[in-house]
């Protein structure tokens, strides 16, 4: 193998070690977290079924951004959707054989997943433009927000720019996934694509991106608004 | 172990096996530490082995080269040249041992077909 091969075989190894792991660490660490106190963020419902079933309506709506602010909703609504069909997108180069329905949607997941610089120049911009937003912005919040546009930007121009040989890039990643790595597609564009997705792949579990999993261990918004009936006992009070 | 221990657990084993879910599919149905698939393609018998254009840049590009030939020739009225999705039969006969090995390894349906018989 190439010398070029052997580094990002290495590179992607590591970068999928430290994401596994880091979600397995952050997310097992926010279930372990004992939570002294009853704080569920009102209205809730009394029962852990209704609580679910609220998470799922809270996932698909975004409702308290949506009660929060509306143009806020729009960007970041718009941009979870948009990557609900990047990640249709790029099933098939994961997917071996390709499942049935896949092909098919490509067309129409392109029409929409084409979309992703929008929504992210837009929040940004909001953050950048407003004073209130900008007051409360970090460093954090436009790097996230740079890293998953410059991933957006070098994979479009693989797409509408520099052609790559598609299938020698799922052999590759194929290759990686199967624990049987090939030598990589020396193509600039995806090169700099795949390298990016690999930041992404270190930053993501120690970063705020982990809200992807984190939003369903917090306990003001998964706890059941269930305090009349049922003692909750601190879990390192005792009685 | 409480309840809330309980589901919380069973909670993050969902997330991490949403988030492993693809390389588990692709696992199962090709088998660790083996060879990554690939498509196998029957190449033509005979000939120079020459396409109208290298061979790397073929497999990145011929789609722009035949939605290129289409705009000139059957939109623009030029006559027939090399680029024609019509040239590639002189070659690559049967579709099935060619340009749909491909197609289905990557997920890609082109519209060609639906209008080109190509057998």
């Amino acid at each position: 193998m190439s010398a070029l091969s052997l580094f990002y075989a290495g590179i992607s190894y590591a970068g999928a070690v430290v994401f596994f792991g880091g979600l397995a660490y952050k997310l097992i660490g926010y279930a372990l977290t004992p939570s002294p106190l009853k704080i569920p963020l009102t209205p809730q419902p009394a029962s852990a079924a209704g609580v679910a079933w609220k998470a799922v309506g809270s996932i698909l709506s975004f409702r308290a951004l949506w009660n929060g602010d509306r143009w806020t909703w729009v960007g970041g609504y718009g941009l979870h959707l948009v990557l609900v069909f990047v990640f249709i997108r790029h099933l098939r180069l994961f997917l071996s054989p390709v499942p049935w329905p896949l092909a098919d949607v490509q067309p129409f997941a392109l029409l929409i997943g084409a979309l992703l610089p929008l929504p992210l120049v837009y929040l940004m911009a909001r953050r950048a433009a407003v004073d209130r937003y900008r007051q409360i912005s970090s460093g954090a919040d436009y790097f996230a927000l740079a890293l998953l546009l410059l991933i957006g930007l070098s994979g479009l121009s693989l797409k509408f720019l520099f052609h790559a040989d598609v299938v020698g890039i799922k052999e590759f990643l194929l290759g990686l996934m199967l624990l049987s790595p090939v030598e990589v597609p020396e193509h600039p564009a995806f090169l700099v694509h795949f390298s990016l997705v690999l930041v992404l792949g270190f930053y993501f579990p120690f970063s705020k991106l982990i809200h992807a999993g984190g939003v369903l261990l917090s306990p003001t918004t998964m706890q059941a608004d269930d305090a009349p009936d049922v003692r909750h006992v601190n879990p390192w009070g005792g009685q | 172990m409480s309840r809330d221990s309980l589901a919380a657990a069973a909670l993050v084993a969902a997330l991490l096996a949403a988030a492993a879910a693809p390389t588990l599919y692709t696992a199962a149905a090709n088998g660790l530490f083996k060879k990554p698939p690939r498509p196998e393609l029957v190449l033509p018998k005979g000939g120079d082995g020459k396409c109208v254009e290298p061979t790397d840049y073929m497999r990145a590009n011929h789609m722009k080269l035949l939605v290129n030939a289409r705009d000139r020739i059957v939109r623009g009225g030029e006559k027939l040249d090399k680029y024609h999705i019509e040239g590639c039969k002189n070659c690559h006969a049967r579709r099935a041992e060619f340009c749909d090995r491909c197609h289905a390894y990557a997920g890609v349906k082109p519209e060609c077909f639906g209008c080109h018989y190509l057998p």
